[in-house]
């Protein structure tokens, strides 16, 4: 059992610990015996003492879930009441939420940040809908969220009305395309097994959203015997590792390859994670090209040669994907717009590729990427594998064959890194801001604190220039590329990473907090330290580029492309935007400048546990 | 010819052969036309691929021209009907009036390490 597997059977340990009788979690949380449950009286009279979402608050605390992000909906008002009333608002602590995608998001963020699934509740109809996007995301980047949805199943003793329209026969069924797995539970005992069995399969690798549905009724009416009921214990599953044989042909052949390529993308979950990926390269002296869907590798490494990958992919004869979304684009490419394929890797490349991916695929949306035939296909968990894959790898490489690189390979990263130096310069003084200047601007408020970027992206300035080493740095990005991500899943990663004395920094694209700009008043309301530094390019950048292309392409003016693609005329504040919402704010910054001493007085505000917001606008990209 | 020629011997491809431009009206033709959206307001190019640099020290003209024109890769075609000669003209005295940024080394900022 390697070091994760122990520590998931110790977690597991820990959650049926935590998993005792539903009476006995009653009488915690109160500190009192409770009478048996009971509803008495009739019309007016009528109470419910101990209703069944009291229950489902048991069965999340089990769960040792710390947060239930969400819009308050009628659906679910009896476990909105039970989270606040008899759980204290503590474990689950409801976080407020202006929209339901953003509660989706928030979930996404903090799950990347700390590593646990948060849960997120939305009237199964309606707010589902609204949370669809955000789904997707988290589908598409491997994140597990436990979607519960509100529902009165029993038509019967639904309100007349809006009831009726915000129900359904089968609430996960939007859903059902990317989500892992979903039930809609008929008892509250079934409620319990499902829930538990949701959480277990949302984190079993490849991890993925969960859905439950809680019947409104089933959450209103009494517990019937409640000594009956029982929360199943947990024991998180250890994610399957290499299949030994298949392990070992594959360190043969990294071991005998002259120009070796390691392309990870969703590897570590956890900075033993990192610590095995460089062990990994370390062991072939293989440079790394971090997709950054998981932070996977020290920026500061000589072996991180992200910025050369496409070169280094060109003259590999060997490649090892480590749960990559997309190995063929990494192989080939085809052009826009004229949609022309061209061969980057060599012919005869061979291919190594580790990946849970083959295990969880649905046919409706297309995110599993184009068919990639590879030489040595593993299907398991990248980061349960590396330590028997370093091991073979060991044994299998000469000493002499591995440090023959090491010379080249310093200084190509020395030439690598200062080339990302010298294009950072260029336009250094520009108005509006160049991207690098904000980028090199904020690192100076972010260099001596522990810092987390929210969202990241292979081949951005943070990725290029910051000395990024633990896997809390970097937290990759939304992995279905759905536009309003990064503003709520910043305040989900700033949520997890308040008690760490960690800073979160988030650069803000200004059409991706337009679509749900309420979460920053959710991070005012929660107080939640986030630091936004606005990329206000006032415009959906990549859009006018794409029209750009189709004039050209058509043979039509270039000069129109802005219709229906920018953010402007008038332009927005965002600064006012955030102050109206309670957000310390600056802004709009045009002159580069002004930028360094504005971002000093926004941290200032973040280490005293306030988020705040700096409005730059900025070059395009 | 010019292009093999630059392709080879970008020494012998001839600045002089750039029509005449004026550099103001080439500043508000780059913005017109939207170079900047992929090259940056003064042409330093985006990240993640948007485009690449192209000042300080562009292309030869003819190179610049056939870019422009009949693009390699990515870029759109910015053909005459929409982009009139003598705007392309103003563009490229744009494109070579900018002058360099300092060097890294000079810049506190970018020592990052």
């Amino acid at each position: 059992m390697d070091n994760e597997a122990r520590r998931s059977f110790l977690k597991g340990a820990a959650a049926t610990i935590a998993a005792t009788t539903v009476t006995a979690q009653a009488q915690a949380a109160t500190g009192e015996k409770k009478p048996a449950p009971k509803t008495s009286g009739a019309g007016l009279d009528k109470m419910i003492e101990r209703p069944g979402s009291d229950f489902m608050v048991d069965v999340l605390r089990s769960l040792n879930i710390d947060y239930v992000a969400s819009n308050p909906a009628s659906s679910f008002r009896s476990f909105h009441e039970s989270i606040v009333n008899y759980g204290n608002n503590r474990k689950p602590e409801f976080i407020t939420c202006l929209h339901e995608e953003s509660s989706v998001a928030i979930a996404h963020g903090y799950y990347k940040a700390s590593g646990r699934m948060m849960a997120m509740m939305a009237h199964g109809s309606v707010g589902i809908q609204h949370a669809a996007m955000a789904v997707y995301n988290a589908w598409c980047d491997r994140v597990p969220v436990m979607l519960i949805g509100g529902n009165f199943m029993d038509a019967a003793q639904r309100r007349p009305g809006v009831e009726w329209a915000h129900c359904s026969q089968n609430a996960a069924g939007i859903l059902r395309d990317f989500i892992k797995w979903d039930d809609q539970p008929a008892s509250l005992q079934h409620f319990a097994e499902s829930t538990v069995r949701a959480y277990k399969m949302a984190m079993t690798p490849p991890m993925e959203p969960v859905m439950i549905v809680a019947d409104g009724m089933l959450q209103e009416h009494a517990i019937e015997d409640e000594k009956s009921l029982s929360i199943p214990k947990l024991a998180l599953t250890a994610p399957p590792q290499g299949e030994s044989g298949a392990v070992r042909e594959a360190a043969k052949l990294l071991a005998a390859a002259e120009h070796p390529v390691i392309v990870a993308e969703r590897v570590s979950r956890n900075d033993e994670g990192i610590k095995l990926m460089v062990e990994l390269a370390e062991a072939l002296n293989a440079p790394v090209v971090n997709l950054l869907g998981r932070m996977n590798f020290p920026t500061t490494h000589y072996l991180a040669r992200t910025q050369d990958g496409r070169a280094l992919v060109r003259d590999a004869d060997v490649i090892l994907f480590l749960e990559v979304g997309d190995p063929w684009g990494q192989m080939n490419s085809i052009s826009d717009p004229h949609h022309q394929y061209r061969r980057v890797a060599k012919p005869d490349v061979k291919t190594i590729h580790v990946t849970l991916a083959d295990q969880l695929m649905k046919s409706n949306y297309q995110d599993m990427q184009r068919f990639c035939p590879v030489d040595i296909s593993i299907s398991a968990d990248a980061q349960a594998t590396l330590p028997s894959l370093i091991e073979s790898v060991r044994k299998e490489i000469s000493s002499a064959k591995r440090n023959a690189r090491t010379e080249k390979l310093k200084g190509d990263y020395q030439k690598m890194k200062e080339r990302a130096r010298e294009a950072a310069a260029v336009a250094w003084d520009a108005s509006p801001v160049s991207t690098a200047r904000l980028h090199a601007e904020l690192w100076q408020v972010l260099k001596n604190e522990n810092w987390c970027l929210a969202e990241s992206r292979s081949g951005s300035w943070a990725a290029r220039l910051w000395p990024a080493t633990q896997q809390h740095n970097f937290l990759g990005q939304s992995g279905g590329a759905g536009v309003g991500y990064i503003a709520p899943a910043a305040v989900g990663a700033a949520l997890a990473n308040k008690d760490k004395g960690i800073i979160t920094a988030v650069v803000q694209p200004d059409g991706d907090l337009m679509y749900a700009p309420g979460v920053l008043w959710t991070a005012a309301h929660h107080r939640i330290p986030l630091l936004s530094v606005m990329h206000n390019n006032r415009a959906y950048h990549q859009e006018v580029m794409h029209l750009q292309k189709m004039a050209g392409l058509h043979n039509r003016r270039m000069d129109t492309a802005r219709i229906g693609t920018t953010i402007e005329n008038p332009n927005i504040d965002y600064a006012k935007l955030a102050q109206a919402q309670g957000v310390w704010a600056e802004g709009p910054i045009t002159e580069p400048a002004q930028l360094g001493p504005a971002l000093r007085r926004a941290i200032a505000v973040v280490k005293k546990g306030e988020p705040a917001l700096l409005d730059v606008v900025t070059q395009g990209r | 010819m010019r292009v093999l020629l630059l392709l080879f011997f970008p020494s012998l491809v001839f600045a002089q052969d750039a029509p005449q431009g004026d550099a103001k009206r080439g500043h508000a033709a780059f913005l017109k036309y939207q170079c900047y959206t992929c090259h940056g307001t003064v042409g330093q190019g985006a990240e993640r691929g948007a485009g690449p640099k192209l000042a300080p020290n562009p292309f030869p003209w003819a190179g610049f021209e056939f870019q422009v024109r009949t693009p390699r890769q990515d870029m759109p075609a910015y053909r005459k009907q929409h982009l009139p000669d003598q705007d392309l003209a103003d563009i490229y005295a744009y494109v070579r009036s900018i002058k360099p940024s300092p060097s890294a080394s000079a810049i506190p900022l970018l020592k990052i390490d």
